[in-house]
């Protein structure tokens, strides 16, 4: 089973094999059937929607930024979006930031730790096979309806109703970075300008939030956001620069179909 | 290796990207893509500006002899808060080729799209007094 809906101003899809619930069950689930399970997916989005929108006034994200709640009298996952937040401030040398700007915005690493957080939901009652998709971030667990590998498709940034590869992968998150419709949309902090040269950059790593992370640390650094990840073990990259060349990793040639 | 492909915006490439994203709507949109294909009245129109979780965003569409002719963002999500640098390493191993877009079926696609549907319901809102 499969659906759509969407939460964060964002399409998110979510994809569950029936065969996971053919049987029932087991004793203590908290998801009965496969649509019990996605819907409980997208109650998760939702919370976190609620929670972590800098755009509502009643988040946490804006009591936060206002000054009227603090950070240690948060909801856990607040402080553990807190704690993620600090630890990749220090490993990119404070430029992830969230307090950048004068305001308190973690919206940068929510949306990977959403899709992270809801796998976990879904690990947790037992289920072996999904595959949770939010603005194009995948993470990917055992195997599709047919009991193959998941099939991703990476979408052109020049044609995005065209793919440019058709990749078999499972158990690992992929995030893409990018500009499709309109100009560059992430800059580079330490030139201040926008991050142009890349059309998009696609990161293979354990987990969708890790991805995603360093899918637009990755961006951000332009040409050299391909050396950066290549560089990290357990992550491969796929970089489209706007001239229509690619260039990636040779551990991600082993996703693509040939 | 692939054959090296020259890209182009143009406005019809736009028009056209317009579309197919209205196509891929489904179930988010009501708006029936087909209906772009049809006479719009001339001039220029602006969207509702929409929520798009980092952001709003807010497009104008074209129309220019009954057809969309271009989709101009004024207001896009800033990913400012998104960005950050971490030093690059060595320089390793890389394979390169040329990009070739095609069709292929798949379960998921992987692209930066999160502001797809707040460009579509806008886009949507600019076209209504356009006769959609």
């Amino acid at each position: 089973m499969k659906r759509t809906e969407l939460i964060m101003g964002m399409p998110i899809t979510v994809a569950i094999p029936d065969r996971e619930r053919m049987d029932g069950a087991a004793e203590g689930a908290r998801y009965l059937t496969v649509d019990d399970a996605i819907g409980g997916v997208f109650d998760s989005f939702r919370d976190v929607d609620e929670r972590f929108s800098p755009y509502k006034p009643a988040s946490e994200t804006s009591r936060i930024d206002r000054g009227e709640l603090a950070q240690t009298d948060a909801s856990a996952e607040m402080r553990e979006v807190l704690a993620l937040s600090e630890q990749t401030r220090r490993e990119t040398d404070g430029y992830f930031n969230v307090r950048a700007g004068g305001h308190f915005d973690p919206s940068g690493l929510v949306k990977g730790w959403a899709i992270a957080r809801a796998a976990r939901l879904l690990d947790d009652d037992g289920f072996i096979s999904f595959c949770i998709e939010a603005g194009g971030d995948i993470e990917m667990r055992g195997a599709n309806d047919e009991g193959s590998p998941w099939a991703i498709g990476l979408r052109s940034p020049f044609e995005p109703s065209k793919l440019v590869h058709r990749l078999h992968l499972t158990n690992r998150g992929i995030a893409t970075s990018g500009t499709y419709i309109r100009g560059a949309h992430i800059w580079n902090p330490r030139t201040g300008a926008a991050a142009d040269e890349i059309a998009s950059m696609t990161v293979i790593g354990p987990n969708v939030y890790e991805a995603d992370r360093f899918a637009t640390a990755a961006f951000a650094m332009g040409r050299e956001g391909v050396n950066f990840v290549a560089a990290m073990p357990d992550f491969d990259a796929y970089m489209i620069e706007k001239t229509g060349t690619a260039t990636f990793t040779p551990g991600f040639a082993r996703y693509i179909e040939s | 290796m692939k054959h090296h492909r020259q890209f182009r915006r143009t406005a019809a490439g736009i028009a056209s990207a317009a579309a197919l994203l209205l196509a891929g709507a489904g179930a988010a949109s009501a708006a029936p893509a087909t209906k772009v294909a049809y006479a719009l009245k001339d001039g220029t129109f602006t969207g509702k500006r929409e929520y798009a979780f980092y952001g709003y965003l807010k497009v104008e569409a074209v129309i220019k002899n009954g057809s969309l002719t271009d989709v101009k963002i004024l207001e896009y999500p800033n990913d400012n808060g998104r960005s950050h640098y971490i030093n690059s390493i060595a320089l390793p191993y890389l394979i390169q080729e040329a990009v070739d877009a095609q069709s292929y079926k798949v379960d998921f696609i992987s692209g930066a799209t999160f502001t797809s549907d707040a460009f579509i319901k806008s886009l949507q809102a600019a076209l209504k007094p356009a006769g959609i």
